[in-house]
Order: structure tokens, then sequence, then C-alpha cells
């Protein structure tokens, strides 16, 4: 497939490195206080990026570690920002950037954990916080950071697996809850959760053509049927086939040509789209899909945990964990 | 904010507060700075510190960002008032102000319910207040995730008698975007409580009328049938003649082509359900023998046939 016009067809390594350590450093913004209250996810997309691009050295460490650490709560869970609410999903996101540090020992894994089996429910579903939203996304988050923190045990994990089975559609997809409509991102979050759960065998393999089907004429992967490509499910549905040895099952050149499409080749980052604006969403979630599927000068990447398979800490951790 | 009289010495006020306003603690406190320094721009007036104070003031990150001043004393006045845990017709109408600056804000969303729910009793007339608040805020962005929890709370606790106004906004929203995630679920969630079950099988209808590779729409077409077991298997037939009137219309259609295979798999369907699909995707492939999508599922069922 042919480049797009303007666009060299190469992944411009150092200025996305670039774009995320400029935007790690501007606190002067109106989007830094809009996006206070998950700020720690955004902070995760991006030290994995960096570490996936090999430019880990480029952020302060320390002061990452340090800001992480200062979101904990007195419940043990953590808030998107210091002063916030605690959420399962900044927990998620704590406990990733620790782990790919290496500093996970500055946490008590037992309050962690203790924190989020609080959050599971009878019917094996968790919430995520105080509120009780229930959704699969949670189902996940709960078990790849008890996973990581090594006290999957404090979960009833085969409820957890149930539950997640539970949401299940005819199309073999899966949804936020029971019954609602298959999409890629939760999906991915099913699959993850049903790998960490030992239960794979509750998928129905209807799965593996409904993600085979997310990719557009275009090379770009949707998250529903006869909806727009988006780079985000670079990473959602090929993690999924990845973890269930599909990958193939995607043309990858098409692929990868399409996030490269999305570079922003002057300024750094990656976006939604071809021409649209850059974020460090999409700038993470589209060169993890470039990792998974090899793409030269990048690392490997773990497609349940999404942390860097290669090189540093969190490599040595899920390779001698998994 | 109380009006500040001129301090004796303004310059080392102002460098006391800047030096507070740029150690880490909070962000929001520099909002409170803020407005303190403006009142000390004022005292200071004429003074020969006046222009110095105005440059310490726009150093403040949350002023030169754009985020206006009132803003921001809207924010560090919501703060304060989370710390003295206030409940009261005010502060439901502060936690308006700021979704209003932040539609995401999780903490506004949360205490305002806590404000709602603490005082509709006395204040009868929040029911409607919130009606055109939630209206409002889904008008800006309707696929914000705190709006549609909250809605969720609010159509649970008005419970079934109010169902179809929460159907009738979520239509609204389906109106701009006719797949929005949010607004399908919500709907499930509305139909579920209050057993609406046919009316929304016919809505299914009407959205597919409009665009018949809708695939929320068929979706929910399959949560309707499901969500009543001892009656899927009379609706099985019904539904693939259904699906097969939508093929011809469009064969290259794979929300239909799933629903389809979906059929298939319910066990309390009609005993020739294999031969009936199968005559379904000869009837379509005779019609356009290049549709993949046919072939394929034509596949699938042959798999799938009992032998």
């Amino acid at each position: 497939m042919d480049s797009e016009p303007g666009t060299s067809g190469r992944l411009v390594v150092d200025r996305h490195a670039r774009y995320i350590c400029t935007f790690a450093k501007a606190v002067d913004t109106l989007e830094f206080y809009l996006t206070e209250h998950f700020r720690l996810s955004g902070v995760y997309w991006g030290v994995t990026a960096l570490a996936l691009l090999g430019h880990l050295h480029n952020l302060d460490g320390e002061g990452i570690v340090k800001w992480v650490l200062s979101c904990q709560n007195a419940d043990g869970g953590f808030g998107g920002s210091p002063r916030h609410d605690s959420h399962i999903l900044y927990t998620l996101s704590a406990v990733q950037i620790l782990v790919l540090y290496d500093k996970l020992e500055l946490v008590d894994a037992d309050q962690v954990a203790s924190y989020i089996s609080k959050l599971q429910q009878s019917n094996g579903s968790f919430i995520g916080d105080s509120w009780g939203e229930v959704d699969t996304r949670f189902s996940y988050v709960a078990l790849c950071c008890c996973w990581l923190l090594d006290r999957l045990d404090r979960l009833n994990v085969r409820k957890a697996a149930q539950y997640v089975a539970s949401c299940r559609n005819f199309d073999g997809g899966f949804g936020c809850t029971p019954g609602n409509e298959s999409h890629a991102g939760q999906v991915f979050v099913c699959v993850a959760a049903l790998h960490i759960a030992d239960s794979l065998d509750l998928l129905d393999a209807d799965l593996l053509c409904w993600l085979s089907e997310r990719q557009t004429a275009g090379g770009g992967l949707n998250g529903r049927p006869e909806k727009l490509p988006d780079v985000c499910y670079s990473w959602w549905c090929l993690s999924a086939l990845s973890i269930l040895g599909r990958l193939h099952w995607i043309d990858q050149t098409a692929l990868q040509d399409f996030i490269l499409s999305c570079q922003d080749e002057d300024d750094g980052g990656i976006s939604d789209r071809p021409e649209d604006m850059v974020d460090v969403f999409h700038t993470f979630f589209g060169i993890a899909g470039l990792c998974l599927m090899g793409h030269p000068g990048l690392k490997a990447v773990d497609p349940t945990f999404a942390l860097p398979l290669e090189d540093g800490f969190a490599a040595n951790f899920l390779n001698e964990n998994e | 904010m109380p009006r500040v009289s001129a301090p004796a010495n303004p310059e080392a006020l102002v460098n006391e507060l800047s030096q507070k306003v740029n150690t880490q603690k909070a962000e929001m406190e520099k909002a409170i700075v803020t407005s303190v320094l403006v009142q000390l721009r004022e005292a200071c007036k004429g003074l020969e510190t006046d222009n110095w104070i105005k440059a310490k003031a726009q150093a403040i990150p949350v002023v030169s960002i754009g985020y206006s001043l009132q803003d921001a004393e809207t924010l560090s006045c919501f703060y304060t008032v989370l710390e003295d845990s206030e409940i009261s017709l005010r502060v439901h109408h502060l936690t308006e102000e700021v979704i209003r600056i932040n539609q995401a804000h999780y903490s506004a969303w949360a205490w305002r319910w806590q404000c709602f729910e603490a005082l509709l009793s006395d204040h009868s007339e929040l029911l409607e207040q919130e009606l055109r608040f939630l209206q409002d805020i889904a008008t800006l962005n309707a696929k914000n995730y705190q709006l549609w929890n909250y809605r969720r709370r609010f159509a649970q606790f008005c419970r079934a008698d109010h169902a179809e106004a929460e159907l009738e906004f979520a239509h609204a929203c389906l109106v701009e975007d006719a797949k929005n995630y949010h607004a399908w679920a919500h709907r499930q969630a509305v139909v579920a409580m209050a057993g609406l079950w046919q009316a929304e099988l016919q809505y299914t209808g009407e959205v597919l009328e409009e665009d018949v590779r809708n695939n929320s729409a068929w979706s929910q077409r399959f949560f309707v049938l499901s969500a009543q077991p001892d009656r899927i298997g009379d609706r099985v037939l019904a539904e693939a003649n259904f699906t097969s009137q939508k093929l011809h219309l469009v064969p290259h259609n794979m929300s239909a082509w799933n629903y389809l295979l979906g059929l298939l798999k319910v066990s309390a369907g009609p005993a020739n359900m294999h031969q009936i699909c199968l005559d379904i995707c000869r009837q379509v492939l005779q019609g356009s023998p290049d549709c993949a999508p046919a072939k394929a599922s034509q596949a699938v069922i042959l798999q799938a046939q009992p032998q």
C-alpha cells in the first residue's frame, strides 16, 4: 500500500519521544487542568510509550514515582491526581508505572489488593469506585493489578471469569455489562481478563472472526461494524488477537501503514486517524500496536499487561512470572 | 473573598504567596492565590509595587492559560465545600457551575447526587431542574461517562413511571449520533427496569429503517430477544424473516449476517433452523453471487449443521 501523500511511511521515533516529553512538562496549559482527574493514566500512557520507543531515560523517573505515590489515598487505592478520590482505573495505572520503574516494593501490596478486592461484587463483577459503576473494564483492571502485585488469590477469580463470560454476546464479542453491544475495547479487557483467570475456554470461536472483521479497507481497525477506523483499536483488537494466537488474521502491513499515516511527522505524536490532532492516548496505543507487530526499532510489548517485554524491569518481571 | 487592605509590605507578601504557589502542593490552591493577588493588586493601586504585582499575577498559570478568574474561583470554592462536606441548595447549584467548566469532573457529579438525593423531598422543583441540566450537558457532550453514570442513577431513582422520559432523552442523543454506545446501554437499563420490551423491539426496527447497517440497533434487537428466554423460541423464525428482508435490501451487511448466525445459536429455535438459514444464504447469493459474507455464513452454517 502506498503511503499517504505528505507522509514518509516511517516511524519518527525521536519526534514522538520529544512530543511525549514536552507534553509531560506542559503544566501551564488548560488541558493540564481539565485532564487532572485521569492524569495518572496519562502518565502511564506516556512513560510506557517512551519505554517502548527506548527513550524512558528522557524523563525524571524518580520524580514520576514520587508523584505516583502521592496519588495514593488512605483506602489503599489511587486517584487520578493527588487529592482525587480512589478509582480502580488509576490504581492499575499506578501499579503499572511502578512495575515499569521496578519500584513496586514502595507500595504495600496487601493494602492495594485489599482496596481492589472490596470492589468485587457478589456476582463476580467489579465496581470502579464508591459510585458503583460496573464495567468489564474493571474486571480486567482488578485481575491485572492483583496479578502484578502477586495477590490474585485475594479475588474470587472463578466468579470474576464467570461474570466476564456472562457479558459474551451472540456475535462472540463483549460489552460493558451483559447485553451491551460488542465493542473492541471491551473485547480486549474481557479476553485479557479471561487469560489472567486461565479461562480462555469460555470464549466463543466467533470472536476471532469478529475481531478480524474490524479491519477496514484503508488498513485501520474499527471498534464495531460500520464505524470509522481509529488507531486505538490497533491495540484493543490486536492485543486480543495476539493473546489468542491469531495476529496473522489481520493484514499487518496495511495496519502498520495506517498507523504510520496517523503520525504528525513534524511535531511528533499520533492521532486517531490521519490528519486529526495528536494526543498521548493515541500515541501510546499506536506505538503499542506497532510493537505487537514487531515493527523494527521498537521493544516487544506484552498483550495482556500492556508493558514492555524487552529491556528493563517490567520485562524481567513479566518474563519471570508469566 | 474579603477585601484586603493595603499591606505594609506588599513585596514580601507577594513573594510569600508566589513561593506557596510554586510548591508542589495542589494546583487548585493557585486559584485561591490568584484571587488574593488580584485583591492585592486592587489594594496596592497607585503604589509603586502595582506593576510588579500585576506581573506576578500573570505568572500564575491558572490565569495565563485562559482559565478565567471566575472559573478558578468557582473551582477553589468547590474544593473548600468538599472539605466541609456541605450539602445545600447553594452547593447543588455550585456543582452545576463546576460541571459546566469541566464536564468530566467526577467529584462534582458525585457531590451533586448527594445534594439532589438529600434535598429533593423538601425541594421538589429540583427534579425539573435536574432534567433540564442533564439535557444541557448532553448537548455539550453526549459521550461523557460521568453524565451517563449520573443519568443511570437518576433513572433508577425515578423508577419505571419515569422510563419514557429516559428513553426520550436517550433517543434525542441517538438522533445526533445513532451509535452512541452510552445511549443504547442506557436504553437497555431503562427498558429492563420498566419491561418495555415490545416497544424497544419496534424502536430498533425504526432505527434500522433509517440505517440498516446500524450495528447498535441489531445488537439491541438481540438484547430484547434474549431478555425473555421463555418466548425466544417463538420469535426466532420471525426474526429470521426480518433479517432475510434486510439482507435482500443490502446483502453486504455484516451486522445482519452476525445476527442471523446468532439466531442459529438459540437452542429453543425451530428444528429446521439450519435449513432456513441456508436458504437465506442461497437466496442472497442468487441475487448477489459475489457476496462474501453470504458465502462465509453458508460455510459456518454447514459446519455447524448437526449430522
